[in-house]
């Protein structure tokens, strides 16, 4: 009887830290886009509040930098609270983007006023090649709270797959193609209400 | 024929010796006569020399009798000796040798003081008294010099009163058959002799003039000219016997003088002399004597810069050893740049003088042609720091020569260029420094030989010369405020608490120049928290010389303090003890440390507050290990430099937002 107490118990707590796990994630999680056009992932963060609240971050992106280039960043601002700037560094390498941001402002203010989820950053890429479902790896190197302490978190990486641009001849095809498919379902239609 | 009774013994005795001397002739020695022709010069020199000494002590075995000074400040001394040439001689001839009986010369000399200084150097007072009171070059005696010499006959009258009286006192002349004088109560013999220095020698040259008495006078002005106008303070002088009869000795140098000077002194160069007025075929011994220069000098430098060098070499002590050494003269008066006394009288070339009044120029040279490389003496007032400054329009100042005063071997300088306060340099006295065009302004601070600071009590002159024509308007003043104002301050600190290392800073916010600051000490008092004990690890001892801080500017040292054991709550005291000039400046500051004598967790470069910069650095080793326990990048203490080092660094930070504040 004791004993199915105590797992029924485990069950709880491991449900409980389910429900508040951090995840850092990229959203999309896949995405396909034209060769030639840029992507745009967002760093996502979900899971904090109840105390804790994010103070700084450095994470590296990897990226398959045949396919993608990596051109721009846009931060959040979560961990800016009042926009009177923190510190942000952005180290580009081939394959990997890293990404730091130590917030300034108090520990009180970032554990109320935090969001639970957010978006640390938005990064953009242009994309160089062909591909499919090429992998936006993440790795950290740091994830603390409001006071410097680390943060436990899980990583949901993302895709990509860049399509090539449709040729004009293939558009033809296709609108003549869904020309004969309509005129069949509308002559389908006029069959079936002079039959009934 | 003989207007005296025929005396029989005499002459048979003389008609034996006119006989029997071819042939009896005498083969001994006979009691000539050798006393000194005159006293030598070496002895007057020191003698006027001695009557400058608040204790007089004679020289060469002539002793201080009296002295009178009169309410001006004339002082006259009276020295004494007996020259006995016939001690212990004897005189023979073939037959027996006999004792030689003879008289006693009594030697007086009647020195008197010339201006008086107490360092050695022309002071204001000695240039008022020399040249501007007794107007040597306007040739008209003025109303102290009138009263000089009224006071130095009234001397003479009482002195040559007591002397005469006095040897009126001693015994009879003791008569010998071999000599042949016709007085039998003839006194012993006696010799007076005016000396003097400077503005003393040119007062004895007067006095000796009017009265005949013998005068050896050196570095003195030339009273010539002055002399016509002097009749009834002189009417009284007392006169000398001239005839051939006379008791005094040495009759026949009536009027003797002789001016002994140094080649290049000024003051001896102003005026006209006696000597100047005699020839060749006068009756009286005359002469000028003009000695070389001591070492440092030479003709050659003296020449190359007259007027630099004229009121150095006008020490009688400089003169009396060129005289005892035989450094070798030549006669006449050679050597120097002449002294030109007056507000309106200027020669191009010349030294002229500027009197001052509260410290302003009431005179400015307006009638002078030229003031190029023309030598102007001023006369600060006593002061600790000193400061000329020409009005606009003025001739711009070419070169500056400061004396060599009691104590006084440099001098710290700076000068006005283009409205500018140069930095200070140091100057030896007596050096000439000469200045870029544009210079309307010095400043200047006594020092001495170690460049300390010296407090001058006296006033001075110093020479300048211009670089170009114009008249010349400015004010002369002392200043106190050219003194340093120094103070100090712990101006930063590294971490490490078993070695810490703190900056200190000696700032000179004062507008003179602190020469050879030093820290003379520092000390740590606990005056809070469980007792510890800091250790000075750098320096060990106290002073640390420090340097010269020039106005508005900070120089600093660093020491090393090992605060091993302390911990973070004890809190300090420091005071560190600071001087400079040479003691002339001192002081001390006390300052608080506390409570970061433990390490200030963020504080990565050690400025002693937490902010950006720290985070920044720490920004530098991110994801790298830290290098050892303790490293200040590692805020958490978990073995790398990362992010979480970063934030935490941020919860550390002094003011808000890691802002940095000054």
């Amino acid at each position: 009887m004791k004993k199915c107490f105590l797992y029924i118990m485990f069950l709880f707590w491991i449900i409980d830290i389910q429900s508040h796990a951090v995840v850092l994630s990229i959203d999309p999680l896949s995405q396909s886009v034209q060769l030639g056009s840029q992507v745009s992932f967002n760093l996502n963060i979900a899971g904090l509040g109840n105390g804790t609240a994010l103070g700084t971050y450095d994470i590296n992106i990897g990226f398959n930098h045949g396919m993608l280039d990596f051109p721009s960043i846009s931060f959040g601002n979560q961990l800016d609270l009042y926009t009177l700037g923190d510190v942000q560094i952005v180290t580009p390498s081939n394959g990997t983007v890293e990404v730091y941001e130590v917030s300034l402002e108090s520990v009180s203010d970032l554990n109320s006023l935090q969001s639970s989820s957010f978006t640390l950053a938005t990064l953009t890429f242009q994309t160089l090649t062909l591909g499919m479902n090429s992998p936006i790896t993440l790795s950290v190197n740091a994830l603390g709270d409001a006071s410097g302490y680390p943060i436990l978190a899980s990583l949901q990486n993302g895709s990509v797959s860049i399509i090539p641009v449709p040729e004009p001849e293939l558009w033809n095809l296709m609108l003549l193609g869904g020309g004969l498919v309509g005129y069949q379902v509308k002559r389908k239609k006029a069959k079936m209400l002079s039959a009934g | 024929m003989f207007t005296k009774p025929f005396n029989v013994k005499r002459n048979v005795f003389a008609l034996i010796l006119v006989v029997f001397l071819p042939i009896f002739p005498i083969t001994g020695k006979s009691c000539l006569v050798n006393f000194p022709m005159q006293t030598p010069a070496t002895t007057l020199a020191k003698l006027s020399k001695d009557v400058y000494s608040e204790t007089p002590q004679g020289a060469d075995g002539y002793n201080f009798i009296f002295s009178y000074i009169g309410v001006n400040g004339l002082k006259m001394s009276v020295y004494h000796k007996i020259i006995s040439p016939y001690i212990n001689e004897h005189w023979f001839d073939n037959y027996m040798t006999y004792p030689c009986y003879g008289y006693d010369l009594d030697d007086y000399i009647i020195a008197i003081r010339g201006t008086y200084t107490k360092n050695g150097f022309l002071n204001k007072t000695a240039i008022n008294n020399l040249l501007a009171d007794s107007s040597f070059v306007t040739g008209q005696p003025n109303t102290n010099f009138r009263q000089y010499i009224s006071d130095g006959v009234r001397f003479l009258q009482n002195t040559t009163r007591w002397i005469i009286t006095r040897q009126l006192s001693k015994p009879p002349y003791n008569y010998s058959y071999y000599e042949y004088n016709y007085d039998e109560h003839r006194p012993n013999q006696y010799m007076i002799t005016l000396t003097g220095h400077s503005l003393g020698g040119a007062i004895a040259d007067v006095l000796g003039r009017a009265s005949g008495m013998r005068t050896v006078i050196f570095d003195a002005p030339g009273p010539a000219d002055l002399y016509q106008y002097l009749d009834n303070e002189l009417a009284s002088i007392p006169k000398r016997l001239v005839d051939f009869y006379s008791r005094d000795f040495y009759s026949n140098y009536f009027g003797s003088s002789y001016v002994i000077r140094m080649y290049g002194d000024a003051v001896s160069l102003s005026g006209t002399h006696f000597t100047d007025h005699f020839n060749g075929y006068s009756f009286q011994p005359y002469g000028t004597f003009t000695y070389n220069p001591p070492s440092p000098f030479s003709k050659a430098l003296i020449d190359q810069s007259p007027g630099k060098y004229a009121l150095a070499l006008h020490d009688m002590n400089a003169l009396i050893s060129q005289m005892l050494t035989n450094a070798g003269s030549v006669s006449g008066v050679v050597g120097g740049t002449k002294l030109v006394v007056g507000a309106n009288y200027i020669v191009p070339g010349t030294v002229s003088w500027l009197k001052t009044t509260a410290n302003t120029f009431t005179t400015p040279i307006s009638l002078a042609l030229s003031y190029l490389y023309q030598i102007i003496f001023f006369d600060p007032p006593p002061g600790e720091s000193y400061e000329f400054i020409e009005d606009a329009g003025s001739p711009f100042i070419r070169s500056i020569s400061l004396p060599l005063l009691n104590g006084v071997a440099q001098w710290s300088l700076s000068y006005l260029l283009n409205g500018t306060w140069s930095d200070y340099l140091t100057l030896t006295s007596m050096d000439e420094y000469f200045f870029a065009d544009g210079v309307t302004g010095i400043r200047f601070i006594p020092l001495d030989s170690n460049g300390n600071q010296v407090i001058n009590n006296n006033s001075f002159t110093y020479a300048i010369t211009f670089s170009n024509i114009g008249n010349i308007n400015g004010k002369l003043n002392t200043v106190s405020n050219l003194m340093p104002t120094l103070s100090a301050q712990i101006t930063g600190e590294s971490l490490n608490q078993n070695m810490r290392i703190w900056n200190i800073s000696l700032s000179n916010s004062g507008s003179g120049a602190a020469i050879a600051a030093q820290i003379n000490g520092l000390s740590i008092k606990q005056t809070s928290g469980t007792p510890c004990t800091p250790v000075k690890v750098s320096p060990v001892s106290f002073p640390v010389t420090v340097g010269d801080i020039v106005s508005q500017s900070s120089e600093g040292i660093q020491v090393a303090i090992d605060f091993t054991g302390c911990s973070s709550a004890v809190e300090f005291s420091i005071t560190i003890n600071y001087s400079s000039n040479g003691g002339g400046i001192n002081g001390s500051n006390t300052s608080h440390v506390a409570p970061a004598l433990t390490n200030i967790i963020g504080d990565i470069n050690g400025d002693g507050v937490v902010d950006i910069k720290d985070l920044n650095m720490l920004n530098t080793h991110l994801n790298k290990p830290s290098t050892s326990a303790g490293d200040p990048f590692d805020i958490n203490n978990d073995g790398v430099i990362n992010a979480l080092d970063a934030r935490k660094l941020t919860t550390f930070c002094t003011y808000s937002r890691c802002a940095v504040h000054s």
